[in-house]
């Protein structure tokens, strides 16, 4: 059972625990332990983990104090034993040194005690971690902070006053179970036997019963046969909930990896943390970002240097319009009820050529050189778009007036590629009056808004037609929207515009609806009673 | 225009303007230039009909019930129109603010304009109509109080004239020394000079 060596669990996740390189394979809840042949009071429920390196047993009631830690260098033998009846299921595991550790005298505590702490973790004193036992090293270095295994580590740390601790050194990992001796707690008080009350190291007697104590002086080994007799120093895993067979699987293949010999990956695991492993984590950051601004530029200039090549694709839309009209040609002379199956590549064109929305490629500054010219052939693009397009009609259709937002969003639509800023457009509009057919001219209505207008709606012809249309009878801002196909906002501003000129006047009914009369206020004169 | 207006004859005997069967006369008008034209026909017509029922009192409050048939529903509201149209609020304000302007109507309570007498004759005219009543029924040089003059025995032009209006006249014919006023316990008095 002194292979076993106490270990403080202080949180259950296993990340807490492991160490560094150390690998979790396999957990299993409700187990128990057995020195021998006899059951081990204090560690009978708790979790048993196999890890790349040591046998785990965490306790359930006191983590803190009971659980264990075996390294899987001491495991000689395995065996298995399945339950029956009541008895559940163990694995037993024979135990002994591993070669190279073997003490002639185990008796010798401190030898013992030295080697058995030279394997086992260690405390750094400076940043107190906790360091995965060395392997092979003497004076380890400590993983967190490079600082060098001091040596009087082993003698110094958890010292209590007790005398009768000197000959044990101790770290918190490494205090061995002795079954033979009564237990001492940490701060050296002895148990009771008869009646468990923790009694002063330096009695030899119970204060309360009056049982003999065991010797106050350091329990030392009691005079067990050497360690030969694999029968002697065997444990007993119980699995009181089952899982025997699985985690003895796997336990016999972790102790055929012998993972625990490997040496663990020391200057890049140490540089990966501290102060160094910060200024390399900030160094790499910023080696991915200028990498990925550098992709992205690169990108960049990759598109560039194709548009002009997406450009000239464009050019052969008209390649694609011919086949189209070829297509259509033959489509309508076959005979009524059939229809080609047009094979992916001419509906693609066909899309294509419909989502532009131009028979031209669109035109770009480079193009052009002169500024005029450029300016003019936007004027022209502009003017198919709005009065021609694909239907005929144009973007303005049958409505005479086009609010600038939509005129804008209905080109860049149209264009696709290389869309046109609004000052472009500022700049081509006052070229519409002569491109435009009939003759675009912008307007500006009272709330602000610009507008591109046909004659039909410039200010004085919609007037005189407003007028003569109120002339025959007063109409309702409603009918009026429904007879000029405008929306509704627009016909108002219109009408307004016509009010301010005092042309008409206006007349709320008391349900709300907005009429319009010529104005005729000038009209009318006195006819009613007249009193003098 | 289409429809041609004519003047109406309403149960009191008044003829009301051709203008008052348009609709568009009912609603204000936001062009400026339109809108003194309209407002100078609405002020003639409540001053006219005023005189004629004799009305001495105006406020924007007569709109709420001029439906339903207060002293001004013939005039604010035209039951004939369809739907029936009446003045609006605002516009009635907007006049009454421009009566007082005229010196056509006087802010009763003072300070405000939502509720005028109507001076349907100027108040010069009024002072003279009072000197004339007071010679003509041989009041001189007695002192009258104030509600005499408006409840005469004899019904006169004055009859029902409130008091502010029979002040004012009274101080302008103060002013030309025709009358003198009297302090007195109630109200007081005036006495007329030939």
């Amino acid at each position: 059972m002194f292979f076993l060596r106490r270990v403080q669990i202080l949180n259950s996740a296993p990340v807490s625990f492991l160490y560094q390189g150390e690998e979790l394979h396999a957990s299993q809840p409700a187990v128990g332990l057995y020195s021998g042949k006899d059951k081990a009071p204090n560690h009978q429920n708790g979790i048993m983990h196999l890890t790349s390196h040591r046998l785990l047993y965490v306790d359930e009631v006191d983590p803190i104090k009971q659980s264990l830690e075996l390294p899987l260098s001491y495991i000689r033998e395995t065996e298995g034993y399945a339950g029956f009846f009541r008895s559940s299921a163990k694995i037993i595991l024979y135990l002994g040194y591993p070669a190279g550790e073997e003490s002639d005298n185990p008796a010798e505590e401190e030898e013992v005690e030295d080697i058995g702490v030279s394997s086992a973790g260690w405390i750094c004193p400076i940043c107190s971690y906790a360091n995965p036992p060395a392997l092979g090293d003497s004076r380890p270095n400590c993983v967190l902070c490079g600082v060098q295994k001091p040596e009087t580590i082993f003698t110094s740390t958890m010292r209590t006053e007790s005398q009768t601790q000197q000959r044990r050194p101790q770290t918190t990992c490494s205090l061995t179970i002795n079954e033979n001796r009564s237990e001492e707690t940490s701060d050296g008080l002895i148990p009771c036997p008869a009646c468990t009350f923790l009694n002063h190291p330096y009695l030899t007697a119970c204060e309360i019963c009056s049982t003999s104590l065991k010797s106050s002086r350091p329990p030392t080994r009691p005079a067990s046969p050497l360690p030969d007799n694999l029968g002697a120093n065997m444990i007993k895993l119980s699995f009181r909930k089952g899982g025997e067979p699985k985690f003895y699987a796997v336990l016999k293949k972790v102790l055929l990896a012998k993972g625990w010999e490997l040496p663990i990956k020391s200057d890049e695991d140490r540089s990966r943390m501290g102060i160094n492993g910060l200024l390399q984590n900030v160094k790499l950051d910023s080696d991915v970002q200028n990498e990925d601004m550098k992709a992205s530029f690169r990108d960049l200039e990759a598109f560039m240097s194709n548009a002009k090549s997406m450009l000239l694709m464009t050019v052969q839309v008209d390649a694609a319009e011919a086949l189209n009209d070829k297509l259509t040609v033959y489509e309508r002379s076959l005979p009524l009820g059939q229809s080609i199956d047009l094979p992916e590549e001419a509906t693609f064109i066909r899309s294509s050529l419909f989502r532009l929305g131009l028979d031209t490629t669109a035109l770009t500054k480079d193009m052009v050189k002169d500024d005029e010219k450029y300016f003019d052939g936007l004027a022209k693009e502009l003017v198919k778009v709005l009065q021609v397009g694909n239907n005929g009609r144009g973007v303005m259709g049958d409505k005479g007036i086009l609010g600038l937002d939509e005129v804008w969003a209905a080109w860049n639509r149209a264009r696709g590629v290389a869309l046109v800023p609004p000052d472009s457009l500022t700049a081509v509009i006052p070229r519409l009056v002569t491109f435009g057919n009939p003759p675009l001219t912008l307007r500006r209505l009272k709330s602000g808004l610009l507008t591109l207008c046909t004659p039909q709606f410039e200010d004085r012809q919609f007037q005189a037609r407003l007028c003569a249309r109120l002339n025959s009878s007063p109409a309702t801002t409603l009918e009026i929207v429904r007879e000029e196909c405008v929306s509704m906002g627009l016909a108002l501003e219109l009408i307004e515009s016509v009010e301010e000129g005092g042309a008409i006047v206006r007349d709320e009914s008391p349900n709300g609806e907005l009429q319009w009369w010529v104005n005729d206020f000038e009209r009318f004169v006195w006819d009613g009673t007249c009193l003098e | 225009m289409g429809l041609e207006l004519a003047p109406v004859k309403v149960q009191s005997g008044f003829l009301l303007p051709s203008i008052h069967s348009w609709p568009a006369f009912f609603t204000y008008q936001p062009n400026p230039r339109t809108f003194s034209t309209q407002r100078e026909h609405w002020t003639t017509l409540i001053l006219t009909y005023a005189r004629f029922a004799r009305i001495w009192e105006l406020k924007v409050g007569d709109v709420d019930d001029a439906a339903s048939g207060g002293v001004w529903g013939e005039v604010l509201h035209n039951p004939r129109l369809k739907p029936p149209r009446t003045i609006g609020r605002k516009m009635l304000q907007i006049l009454l603010e421009q009566l007082i302007e005229e010196e056509r109507a006087l802010p009763d309570p003072p300070k405000q304009s939502s509720s005028v007498i109507l001076c349907w004759r100027t108040i010069p005219e009024w002072a003279g109509i009072l000197h004339d009543w007071a010679v003509t029924t041989g009041q001189t040089n007695t002192i009258l109080t104030l509600f005499e003059i408006s409840n005469p025995q004899v019904p006169s032009d004055l009859s029902g004239m409130p008091e502010p209006l029979l002040r004012r006249a009274i101080a302008l014919l103060q002013k030309t020394g025709k009358a003198q006023v009297i302090e007195g316990a109630d109200g007081g008095g005036v006495r007329f000079f030939p």
